[in-house]
């Protein structure tokens, strides 16, 4: 399918995703092997799990170039570790609502349940988190250097 | 926990000197760590084992320039072995309860004594006024009574102190009340049962009448004060620093000394990820940022650091405000973290220092909760 042409100045997001090694990741590699398409905007992080994320590198990858941030992990109750998902639900919810407070955009973190068996759901998340990450335009730590 | 009196006779100082001094030697604990005029004039924390050298004790020392929690945690990151006395402020002692829980403190030896706090003044102001602590101290735990006094001589109060909801004495073995009290006459005590026969068998205190009155109204109208200074406090903030603008205008002159980490009781990783070599970039790394950004600050990451430890640690900030003290460029550091630390913790229903039976919030789970919040869908 032919994109639709770009001029040099058309905003293009940039998508880090941390997904973990049991349900998201393995929930990727499926979309690809279904031929599932999606944006090409998306970059992947391999975690063994979703609670192995620390939100120093959600930051990081924020204030470093990415528009947004995809933490994908495992349903609630399907974590291979247990009690990952959960952990990582609380950091997430701690970064959403310290970035919110400072006035920064939180909505640019994005926390999602895949398993290895939604390949559809991962091209289809990837789909709407690219949209609309497009639709907030670029980082405000892109545009502002000194942050 | 029973309660009891301190009688004073007109030098409260000297009054609860005495009472600290005798846990010494009557022999309940074998060592005292508490707040004291070394003989250079300065005020620091000392553990003190030979009673003879307790002459300046003064637990309401009107500077705070390392916090109790931390000389805790060095005493007593393994067991010292002793048994030692910890006396302490109430945001110190808040403190050492979240670093019981993230198991920093070995409390098994420690005896924790706290204070009713009247709050602090900036340690280099202090100095430099050249007042003498002892008086300064008197003055304010006398004030005590009707609420919380301002320092004598034009001195300030810190800021974290000008809106501490918790002056209170809420914790501990043996709490000495000074709020509502007539320090000329007589301080409120309260301890836990077999301490408190220690101390009447040892005739330090009396456990047998009760304590003077009109402390809890006293609390109660201070708390409400502070209260609204805080709101008042972290609106004005949120005015100033909302939005990434904002808050690098409020934090335009940090040098990244990592003062503010070093001296938060609450950060206690040995080795901090940003002094890590995590953080040590190559070079061309660095020549590559500015290439696509077209600039780059040097030193790079200042508010990811600050954004970071907001993250790591607000769930257990007790707002002691040492941050702000520890801060050579006077950056409102306790009020930025006061005031996220809120949101935090109000999401979690978590109050620091409350309670060692509170889990700390990022070691636990519900298995439905923060749906909204974290923003995950199921």
């Amino acid at each position: 399918m032919a994109e639709p042409a770009k001029t040099p100045t058309a905003f293009e997001p940039r998508i880090v995703a941390f997904l973990c090694h049991w349900c998201t990741y393995t929930g990727a590699d499926l979309a690809g092997t279904t031929r599932q398409q999606y944006p090409p905007n998306v970059r992947v992080v391999h975690l063994m799990c979703s609670g192995a994320i620390d939100v120093v590198y959600v930051l990081k990858a924020l204030m470093d170039g990415a528009d947004g941030v995809l933490i994908g992990g495992c349903h609630p109750g399907d974590c291979h570790y247990q009690s990952g998902n959960f952990k990582a639900r609380r950091r997430v919810a701690i970064l959403k609502n310290i970035l919110a407070q400072l006035g920064l955009s939180a909505d640019r973190v994005w926390l999602r349940w895949i398993s290895a068996s939604e390949g559809r759901l991962f091209a289809e998340t990837v789909r709407e988190v690219t949209e609309a990450v497009r639709a907030m335009g670029p980082s405000e730590f892109k545009t502002q250097w000194d942050a | 926990m029973k309660t009891g009196a301190l009688q004073t006779n007109g030098d409260p100082l000297a009054a609860a000197g005495a009472l600290i001094r005798g846990l010494l030697e009557a022999g309940v604990v074998d060592e005292v760590l508490v707040p004291a005029q070394t003989p250079s004039g300065a005020v620091s924390l000392a553990l003190f084992a030979d009673p003879a050298r307790m002459d300046g004790v003064n637990p309401w020392a009107p500077v705070m320039p390392v916090q109790g929690a931390r000389a805790v945690k060095d005493l007593a990151f393994t067991d010292p072995g002793r048994r030692v006395a910890a006396v302490l402020r109430p945001c110190e002692a808040r403190a050492v309860v979240e670093l019981i829980k993230l198991q920093q403190v070995q409390p098994e030896n420690l005896t924790f004594v706290t204070v009713d706090c009247p709050g602090t003044c900036e340690t280099a102001a202090f100095h430099a006024s050249g007042r003498d602590p002892a008086e300064t101290a008197a003055a304010l735990v006398r004030g005590m009574k009707d609420g919380a006094p301002a320092p004598e001589g034009g001195l300030e109060l810190r800021t974290a102190c000008t809106v501490c909801e918790h002056p209170a004495a809420a914790w501990g073995d043996l709490r000495i009340h000074a709020f509502g009290a007539d320090a000329d006459a007589a301080l409120g005590l309260e301890a836990e049962d077999g301490l408190a026969e220690a101390l009447a068998g040892a005739g330090l205190a009396a456990f047998d009448a009760p304590a003077p009155g009109g402390r809890d109204a006293v609390v109660e109208r201070v708390v409400a004060d502070r209260t609204r200074a805080r709101d008042a406090l972290i609106a004005s903030f949120r005015d100033e620093a909302g939005g990434l603008e904002g808050l690098r205008k409020a934090f335009a002159t940090c040098i990244r000394c990592y003062n503010c980490m070093e001296n938060c009781p609450i950060c206690y990783c040995k080795l901090c990820i940003f002094k890590s070599p995590t953080f040590d970039h190559p070079g061309d790394l660095y020549a590559r940022w500015a290439g696509r950004k077209g600039a780059q600050p040097m030193p790079a990451e200042t508010t990811l650091f600050h954004l970071t430890r907001l993250n790591h640690m607000s769930t257990s900030c007790v707002g002691c405000g040492l941050c702000d003290t520890a801060c050579p460029m006077g950056l409102p550091v306790a009020t930025l973290f006061r005031s996220v630390a809120q949101g935090v913790q109000t999401m979690l229903d978590y109050a620091p220092g409350r309670d060692l039976d509170d889990p700390i919030p990022l070691t636990v789970f519900r298995e439905d909760e923060l749906q909204e919040e974290s923003g995950a869908r199921d």
